[in-house]
């Protein structure tokens, strides 16, 4: 097994990372999560008091709370030993020998240069995107935008984290919201003031590398009044590590006449529980874009939820869902219209195959108050076997009489016909079901940024290479 | 409180979609004697059946409480058994009063091979301290048709129905239920299309109104090959009713070639109305094609402005759409005096919208 040489983060620019103090979990605890686990934790970090004890009463909730009873089996995961998820196995002795041959072979399908290969197990090699990232930097910094890691806003921003963090999304509305608040490490804050527009999209991709993030990290965007930006949360290749619990939690706040699209492609070992939740509150005339692939993880749980509670505010969510052998992928997203003529659309599609399950979840919602609602939602699975599962569980509640609701799904497979007139075309069977494929996913791509399209057109091609059928 | 209505698959607990808490009524169990069946009583039989129609054992009904309170304690059981090649006509008038209160009833339908049977169940009575509970049990064989048409037309109680079909090959079910009356009306239908190129063809209205609640779980599970199963809901609310919708199409893996529909339209007319749709689908076989559709919403307003520039009032125009919405699927009522009777009591419950 070849040692691959270390890179220590203290080699890194700090101005890239922006990262003060390194910290590793390098102790071990026999079982449990504990309080003086927590209470190392937030040590390490220097955290400020009242996130130690945010932490502390998280940890209390988390154990009064039931695991949910619907949904995807997570039996799987043994929460006695959760801490073992929180402590990253000495990332940088992490061999490339030691990464699965399915994830190796994607990679090399994908065309990742062996430097980022080794960045996978663990060492913090940089991306081309640094330079990028400086002009993006130097960019908003001129115009007041605030971009930087969690830790780092919670020393630096310590006003407005603690105004904003886990309001949206409180440790006590399910368990592993409680789990997050509790040991939540990484993740980025993104502050844009009012009336500035970010024209080049925020990723998040740099900070996914940096050890020990990335399985509970916290995201934090607020966008003020007028103001506009689109971030993307990139874990865009499938990061192998044994942490198999990802349980971050993303808080959006778009004020009143803000615009935020918020995409991401989740790409997460074989092994992952991803079980993350993302919830956007949006004011009046705002407007928030959730902009979302799933194809990686064991089982997921995802869904990005809009809270519209301004007068005229608006939802848009475009998502897909692939999921392949061995995977549970539990996905789609709520909707709450709780003031006057408000809208939401939501265009979902999902693809199963070789044993795999998709499941589209969704929840509508709309108050007494929110009189003049119009919401459209459109639901398509496409199955391309019967060892495959593909369900649609829609919720639509609504409270008043002035709304104008449609929901439409199907379920089905390509049609015999469409691939019979394209093999009479002269194109093979395998060729023409990946076209068919890749057109029922164009939607979604086509909303994302270049790289990321090429590269979800890449592993939907990878996905159905020779198993179609 | 009890629990009815359980979805097949539940969802977030948060939005009390999974199931419906209702209080125990305290029923005190009286005979049942009123004479029920109007027509066809050669083909009505007190006795049970050769054949018994086994409920699988995965049928949990309305709720466990309910159901097994009919295997325990029905006052009125009626076997309806058409031989091969049969054809039934059948009329049961399923009143309660008085004197007959508490109905609580286990009927089985068994259509031989190319039978054919037509049931018509109205459910009357405007008896206040009035509970009813009814199991019906049916199976169509081979290319036997069943077609019942349900008229629920009860004062404020409680009505519950469980129904569990199965479907042989080429056979049919067609039910058409209407549901006008109850204060808490609550119907539990599964439908298995055991055989191949089995139909299952329902079609439900209902009007809810003052603080109703009207729940309808109708679960179509396909199993055999180029199976079809459809089912439409339409419905209006007024005042503070309340209605539950909970349709699932469930396509078990070997269903190839199967097609299913499911549609459901509900038209708001008051603001404090409720309104929960939970439209499901199942598949765990490719080789299918399953839809669902649902919509809310006030009248189309440009049909209002039309009918109301032909000279109509908004409230006559309100009720001319509504009921145009509904029409079609009345007039499937073959009986002409209670087809009537519908259109009757529709337009006097849309008369103050």
């Amino acid at each position: 097994m070849a040692q691959i040489e270390k890179t220590q983060v203290e080699n890194i620019d700090r101005e890239i990372y922006d990262i003060k103090n390194e910290f590793t979990y390098d102790y071990k605890t026999n079982a449990g999560l504990t309080p003086e686990i927590i209470r190392e934790i937030s040590a390490q970090k220097n955290e400020p008091e009242w996130m130690l004890d945010f932490r502390l009463k998280s940890l209390e909730i988390y154990n009064k709370l039931d695991i949910p009873t619907w949904g995807a089996d997570i039996s799987e995961l043994d929460m006695d030993n959760i801490v073992t998820y929180v402590k990253p196995k000495s990332g940088l002795n992490y061999s490339w020998d030691d990464v699965p041959d399915d994830i190796k072979n994607t990679f090399d399908s994908l065309g990742i240069v062996e430097a980022d290969q080794k960045s996978l197990a663990g060492v913090g090699a940089q991306y081309d995107s640094e330079v990028v990232y400086h002009s993006i930097q130097e960019n908003l910094i001129k115009k007041g935008v605030i971009y930087t890691d969690f830790e780092t806003a919670v020393r630096e921003h310590e006003d407005i984290i603690r105004e904003y963090f886990m309001k949206l999304v409180p440790p006590t509305d399910h368990k592993f919201a409680a789990l997050h608040g509790a040991v939540w490490s990484g993740g980025s804050f993104v502050y844009v003031p009012e009336g500035v527009h970010v024209d080049i999209p925020i990723q998040s991709y740099f900070r996914q590398n940096a050890p020990g993030t990335g399985q509970f990290e916290h995201t934090l965007i607020i966008v003020e009044k007028g103001a506009s930006v689109h971030f993307i949360e990139g874990c865009s290749a499938p990061k192998y590590n044994v942490n198999n619990l990802h349980a971050g939690c993303v808080e959006l706040h778009v004020k009143e006449d803000a615009y935020l699209r918020y995409s991401t492609i989740e790409n997460w070992s074989k092994n992952m529980f991803n079980l993350n939740t993302k919830r956007a509150l949006v004011d009046k005339n705002g407007t928030i874009e959730w902009v979302s692939g799933s194809f990686g993880s064991k089982v997921s749980y995802l869904y990005p939820m809009s809270i519209l509670r301004g007068e005229g505010s608006k939802s848009e969510f475009t998502g897909i869902t692939f999921a392949g052998e061995g995977q549970n992928l539990d996905t789609g997203t709520k909707v709450v219209m709780a003031a006057p003529n408000t809208s939401s659309n939501v265009n979902s599609k999902s693809i199963s195959k070789s044993g795999g399950i998709a499941t589209y979840r969704g929840l509508l919602k709309i108050t007494p108050e929110a009189r003049g609602a119009k919401a459209t939602t459109n639901c398509e699975s496409l199955m391309l076997d019967n060892e495959s599962r593909s369900d649609t569980v829609p919720v639509i509640i609504i409270e008043n009489d002035d709304v104008d609701i449609g929901h439409e799904a199907t379920i089905g497979r390509i049609s015999d016909e469409t691939i019979f007139y394209l093999m009479s075309r002269g194109i093979s069977e395998d060729e023409a079901k990946s076209m068919v494929v890749r057109g029922f996913a164009e939607p979604i791509s086509k909303e994302l940024p270049l790289e990321y399209s090429v590269e979800m057109n890449n592993l939907i091609n990878l996905e159905l290479k020779g198993t179609i059928g | 409180m009890t629990i009815y209505n359980e979805l097949p698959v539940t969802t977030f607990r948060w939005t009390k979609a999974n199931h419906i808490l209702l209080d125990d009524l305290n029923i005190n169990k009286t005979e049942y004697n009123y004479n029920t069946v109007k027509v066809g009583k050669d083909n009505v039989s007190d006795i049970p059946m050769a054949e018994e129609i086994k409920i699988k054992d995965d049928f949990v009904g309305a709720s466990k409480e309910s159901l097994e309170e009919v295997l325990e304690i029905a006052n009125y059981k009626k076997y309806i058994f058409a031989k091969s090649g049969e054809n039934l006509d059948i009329y049961l008038d399923l009143k309660t009063n008085e004197a007959n209160p508490v109905l609580i009833g286990d009927i089985s339908i068994y259509g031989k091979e190319n039978s054919n049977i037509q049931i018509t169940m109205d459910y009357s009575g405007d008896y206040k301290n009035a509970y009813t509970n009814v199991l019906t049990r049916i199976k169509a064989e081979k290319n036997s048709k069943i077609n019942i048409v349900k008229v629920q037309r009860q004062g404020e109680i409680r009505h519950i129905e469980h129904r569990y079909s199965q479907v042989e090959e080429n056979g049919e079910v067609k039910y058409l239920t209407v549901n006008l009356g109850g204060e808490e009306s609550l119907y539990h239908f599964v439908t298995d299309l055991i055989g191949d190129n089995s139909k299952a063809d329902l079609k439900t209205i209902y009007i809810g109104e003052g603080k109703s609640l009207t729940d309808i779980y109708n679960n179509i599970r396909f199993y055999g090959k180029n199976a079809n199963g459809d089912f439409i809901v339409k419905g209006a609310l007024k005042d503070q009713a309340k209605k539950y919708f909970r349709g699932t199409l469930d396509f078990i893996k070997g269903s190839s070639q199967s097609t299913g529909d499911e549609e459901e339209k509900v038209i708001l007319l008051n603001d404090k109305v409720k309104s929960f749709a939970i439209p499901i689908l199942l598949a765990g076989e490719d080789d299918v094609i399953g839809n669902h559709a649902a919509s809310a919403g006030q009248v189309d307003e440009n049909i209002l402005f039309y009918i109301m520039s032909r000279g109509f009032s908004e409230k006559e125009a309100k009720k001319m759409i509504v009921e145009g919405s509904f029409r079609p699927i009345i007039d499937e009522i073959k009986n002409m005096e209670l087809r009537d009777f519908v259109i009757d009591t529709l337009d006097k419950k849309l008369e103050k919208v």
